[in-house]
């Protein structure tokens, strides 16, 4: 007779889980004793996090580099409690997460009861879906359904809270389903329609200034081979939004790096030009789109191709709006315009897009000769580590340094809270990531500010023998804030600047990592290759002048258009 | 009654957190609901139906289609030129109009309607309705 704990293990082991990343306590502790067998046969790994908000990240890293949900678990009350933020980070950036959380037992529920929190009252408006459980013959069905939740549609995080009482039942015979059964439920559709392929087909083949936006569903659906193919018939430029940075190759010539509000400013000014957009894959979020306004008055022909339907319509006009499955949509798509057979010559303005990116790179790619530029930071990495290894960011400058400069050259190998901005995230996400793909080199790019949120993870990664390498931008202050203060708040710095603590490299040997601090990029490349031979993680610290500014910005509140992409303390 | 749309939605309920989570939709969006009505509509599968009137302001759209896709909810109805007739049960016999009391019932029908645009999991369908 199957305890309920057995059955939640047994049903995770079912849809092939194999990494469990979590906290043990009160209420979730007879899980980990029904896994106890499974973790030393080998069959599961626990990997023990130091908060649960890192349990979640990793859990995240672990689903963006795999494209398999990663689960996470955390006991009742403040363990459940502190998985909110990397929760909400995954939805936000529609990633797979199965979380299970303990609650206190039926009957002590809603009696404030020792580490009690309304789970669900949390919990189910900030993921895709939260269930909890009322029953042990509920288990199967329960967790079949929150990885079928979790990773069909828009993928996103789902809960499944379980009173402890339940993991200690019985029940004689388990009922294990063949399929999710999830009332109330359905996957979007994808609508193959002729008639609007042969539109779009005719739009794109007819249009003089073609861009094809791309966003993350090109990631979740694995389209980037006929994103590529579509792109090199039309010879049309190629723009991201920020996490969709993922899904090109951005050393592809079509490609001009990622729009928005930090993004390139050829990036905004080929999609502001345009006359024919495609969006692939993307919600049109506010960081990428600044002003919908912009964009409705420039009356360009929008086609868009979406999973979720609904995203069509909260922004601007769409004149064919296509939905379903990127790749699927995409493959129609390429036939249609196949069938045209039409060729235009485009080269004129491939060459505008071009010669904007050239102008625009004499004010990216500058020097001095007494701080390190992050660029070139960026570009040293980028030429040390494989052209496969896994990046991940935390939330700052220098996730905007990465936004603009690094280059990403495989599918899934960029990971970055975008969507909620979660300082925190590029540590334990890297450690999830590392854990999905050990054959990767997994970088962490991260702040100062926002590596100290999640640092103390380095005591995980040591103890289990992840090695991921974090690069800290250290700038001893929230760069991208006080960026804010500077330019835009009369120079009024407050609350921002860092002391001289912590020591990076005393940090990370505290920990038993490795620790190098990198004042040269010629001591970064070396540092970068003595990393990656260690089997322990390591900290390389990059100092980073204060007053080095994230450009291009925009002010608060402004157009895609109005995009600052010169030091204005300079011309001033 | 205060001016609004009438909507109706149809979902499966597990527990109370299914009510909170319709009436959240439309919080979080900062739409007010000025009235609702709730009701089991199958014992067995536990579909449950929403009557609500909600503010016609500009998010209303959006809450909309965010419930539309919103696991447990079967479908949402906007229910287009719907006015919310008052009546009054005293306990003994049913008339039009609010009538405050001891023990009274009062409570709406929604009414007139002429159109109505159904959301579900990205489809949209609408139906005109021709008769009131």
């Amino acid at each position: 007779m199957p305890k309920g704990s057995r059955i939640i293990v047994d049903a995770l082991k079912r849809e092939g889980v194999k990494v469990i990343f979590g906290i043990p306590g009160l209420s979730n502790m007879y899980m980990y004793d029904a896994f106890y067998e499974d973790v030393n046969n080998g069959e599961l790994r626990h990997i023990l996090m130091k908060h649960e908000q890192a349990a979640a990240h990793a859990a995240d890293g672990f689903a963006r580099a795999s494209g398999f949900p990663g689960v996470c678990t955390a006991t009742s009350g403040p363990g459940a409690t502190n998985l909110v933020t990397g929760l909400i980070t995954a939805y936000w950036d529609s990633s797979p997460v199965v979380a299970i959380t303990g609650q206190v037992p039926r009957s002590s529920i809603g009696k404030m009861a020792f580490q009690e929190a309304d789970v669900v009252g949390i919990m189910q408006h900030i993921t895709k879906y939260t269930i909890q459980i009322k029953n042990i013959r509920e288990i199967p069905l329960w967790i079949k359904n929150a990885f079928y939740v979790a990773s069909s549609g828009r993928p996103g995080p789902v809960v499944v809270d379980i009173p402890r009482d339940i993991m200690l039942e019985s029940i004689d015979n388990v009922e294990w389903p063949d399929k999710p059964y999830v009332p109330g439920y359905r996957e979007f559709r994808t609508v193959i329609d002729p008639v609007k392929l042969k539109r779009a087909a005719e739009l794109l083949v007819e249009s003089e200034k073609p861009v094809i936006l791309v966003g993350t569903g090109v990631i979740w659906s694995m389209a980037t081979k006929e994103v590529l193919e579509l792109a090199e018939m039309l010879m049309a430029p190629m723009v991201s939004t920020f996490p969709g940075k993922s899904a090109i190759p951005n050393d592809h010539p079509l490609y001009f790096g990622s729009m928005g509000y930090y993004g390139r400013v050829e990036a905004n000014k080929a999609v502001l030009e345009s006359d024919v957009l495609l969006i692939v894959g993307s919600r049109l979020s506010d960081r990428t789109f600044t002003s919908y306004n912009e964009i409705e008055e420039l009356k360009k022909k929008i086609i868009m191709i979406n999973i979720d339907p609904t995203d069509s319509e909260k922004a601007f006009t769409i004149d064919i709006a296509m939905y379903g499955d990127a790749k699927i949509i995409l493959r129609e798509l390429i036939k249609a315009v196949s069938l045209i057979a039409k060729k235009k010559d485009r080269s004129g303005w491939y060459r505008k897009v071009k010669e904007w990116q050239e102008y625009y790179s004499k004010f990216y790619y500058t020097e001095d000769h007494y701080s390190m530029k992050p660029w070139k930071i960026l570009k040293v990495i980028r030429n040390t580590i494989p052209r496969d290894a896994i990046v991940t960011t935390g939330v700052g400058e220098h996730q905007m340094w990465a936004e603009v400069f690094w280059e990403v050259l495989e599918p899934r190998t960029f990971l970055s809270s975008t969507g909620m901005g979660t300082m925190g995230f590029g540590f334990p996400a890297a450690i999830g990531a590392k854990v999905a793909r050990p054959d990767k080199v997994v970088v962490d790019l991260d702040g100062d500010g926002s590596f100290l949120m999640t640092g103390n993870n380095l005591a995980t990664a040591v103890d289990e023998k992840i090695p991921v390498i974090s690069v800290i931008f250290d700038n001893r202050t929230l760069g991208l804030v006080r960026q804010v203060q500077e330019l835009f708040l009369g120079n009024r710095i407050v609350g921002v600047d860092f002391g001289p603590s912590p020591d990076f490299v005393k940090y990370a040997e505290s920990f038993g990592a490795a620790g190098f601090n990198a004042e040269t990029y010629e001591e970064l490349e070396k540092a970068l290759k003595e990393a990656m031979t260690l089997d322990i993680p390591s900290v390389i610290r990059v100092p980073v002048p204060r007053e080095e500014l994230a450009l291009p910005t925009l002010p608060p509140g402004a157009k895609l258009s109005q995009a600052i992409v010169s030091d204005p303390r300079k011309s001033s | 009654m205060i001016q609004g749309k009438v909507v109706r939605v149809l979902g499966y309920y597990r527990d109370p957190a299914f009510i909170e989570k319709v009436v959240g939709t439309f919080r979080k969006l900062w739409v007010d609901i000025y009235w609702m009505s709730v009701r089991r509509v199958d014992d067995k599968t536990n579909l449950y139906e929403i009557y609500l009137l909600a503010a016609d302001v500009p998010n209303f759209k959006t809450a909309i289609l965010n419930l539309s896709k919103t696991v447990e909810i079967e479908k949402v109805e906007v229910l287009e030129g719907a006015k919310l007739l008052e009546y009054t049960f005293d306990g003994l016999k049913i008339t039009e109009g609010k009538r405050e009391g001891n023990g009274n019932y009062v409570f709406f029908i929604p009414a007139n309607i002429n159109k109505i645009i159904t959301y579900s999991w990205g489809e949209k369908s609408e139906q005109d309705i021709l008769r009131q």
